[in-house]
């Protein structure tokens, strides 16, 4: 019911504003009050999903056969803050999929090589060891392998790729802050540039005595690769930082999908359902931007009992 | 559902019922107290069933 009472303007633009930022339709018709809550009611709910699910819920992803997100549809009516997620399914660099590749993907979702990063500088936090001397690899009778501590190191890593060849530095401290510079020597191991809930978990550097804990990052990419310190041979494995856009609302694994899952539990669903609340409680407010309130200005009742009184 | 999730009802049904509220009429007096009204129902009507699945679930 159009209520002559409010001015819904160019009523066409106030429903394509209030699609795309919940209350900014009802801005545009100076419709404050309204506006305030479809804002703060809408986006707070939708961000309060995305945060219980540690930011991972929205996502498109349409695989056949596999992962879809249904749920989609109703999240991406809050707008903007779901759309984003389109872009990011586009962007978004699978591990690629071949019969050699589809074993090792369902293992880890770690890539070797496949022109994901051409180059890379960034900061890196991880370990590193010596590999064992050459003596020590076939030791004599009696005499014990002597194996090298492995060692935290942080330091800045970087690479390029020309001709089918990985060139590149580590330059950094080990803990006890020692500075190395060591050479890279082979193709590094490295988690796609843009993906969410990467397994960063050391598997090639762990002490013995070290508990074995999967660790996940969205905000982090793991990186292993071959080194060489003067005529020592070595490696090393960690992190480097991941960007937020390369992360935000980028399409989940399987893997990570399962992660989440079990750290999580029932709170994942309740995060999913509380966004697609956001999102078809927003069709409500774009409804109310293009015809106006649904049951009048609110004032009728009042107005009939003065008409009476009269 | 635990008793913990449980909580996120309360700011569920009142972001729903301003919401719904809002988009039926235009004043801000009547927006909250239908907002209110509603909140309360919702609440009564979720106590209920809870009540109900509690009392039914009792024997299990």
């Amino acid at each position: 019911m159009t209520s002559p009472k409010v001015d819904l303007k160019n009523r066409w633009l106030a429903v394509v504003l209030a699609f795309l930022v919940p209350g900014a339709g009802h801005l545009y018709q100076r419709r404050i009050f309204k506006a305030q809550i479809y804002f703060f009611g809408i986006l707070g709910m939708f961000f309060s999903g995305m945060a219980m699910s540690d930011w991972t819920v929205v996502y498109w992803k349409w695989e056949a056969g596999g992962n879809r997100t249904i749920g989609y549809f109703s999240q991406v009516l809050v707008g903007l803050p779901a759309l984003t997620a389109r872009c990011q399914a586009l962007r978004y660099t699978s591990p690629p999929i071949d019969e050699f590749q589809m074993e090792r993907r369902l293992r880890d979702d770690r890539i070797k090589g496949s022109g994901v990063d051409q180059a890379l500088d960034a900061w890196f936090t991880g370990r590193f060891r010596y590999r064992p001397k050459a003596e020590s690899i076939a030791p004599e009778v009696g005499v014990e392998l002597s194996a090298e501590p492995i060692q935290a190191v942080t330091g800045q890593i970087s690479w390029r790729r020309a001709d089918g060849m990985y060139t590149g530095t580590f330059e950094g401290t080990v803990g006890d802050g020692r500075a190395v510079s060591l050479t890279i020597v082979d193709e590094p191991t490295i988690t796609p540039r843009v993906f969410a809930h990467g397994e960063i978990t050391s598997t090639e550097l762990r002490r013995d005595n070290e508990k074995f804990e999967r660790e996940f990052s969205s905000s982090l990419r793991y990186v292993r690769c071959d080194v060489r310190d003067g005529q020592r041979a070595g490696e090393i494995e960690g992190t480097v930082p991941r960007q937020f856009w390369d992360w935000f609302q980028v399409p989940l694994e399987d893997k990570a999908l399962e992660e989440i899952h079990g750290r999580l539990g029932r709170h994942y669903e309740l995060a999913q359902v509380i966004t697609w609340i956001a999102g078809l409680l927003n069709l409500l407010a774009i409804w109310d931007a293009f015809e106006g309130p649904a049951y009048g200005y609110g004032d009728e009742e009042e107005l009939a009992e003065g008409e009476s009184a009269d | 559902m635990d008793a913990h999730s449980t909580w996120y009802l309360f700011p569920l049904a009142i972001v729903i019922s301003l919401v719904y509220s809002a988009s039926r009429y235009e004043l801000p007096s009547k927006i909250l107290s239908r907002a209110g009204r509603m909140f309360l129902t919702i609440m009564i009507f979720m106590g209920i069933v809870f009540v109900v699945l509690d009392t039914l679930s009792f024997w299990l």
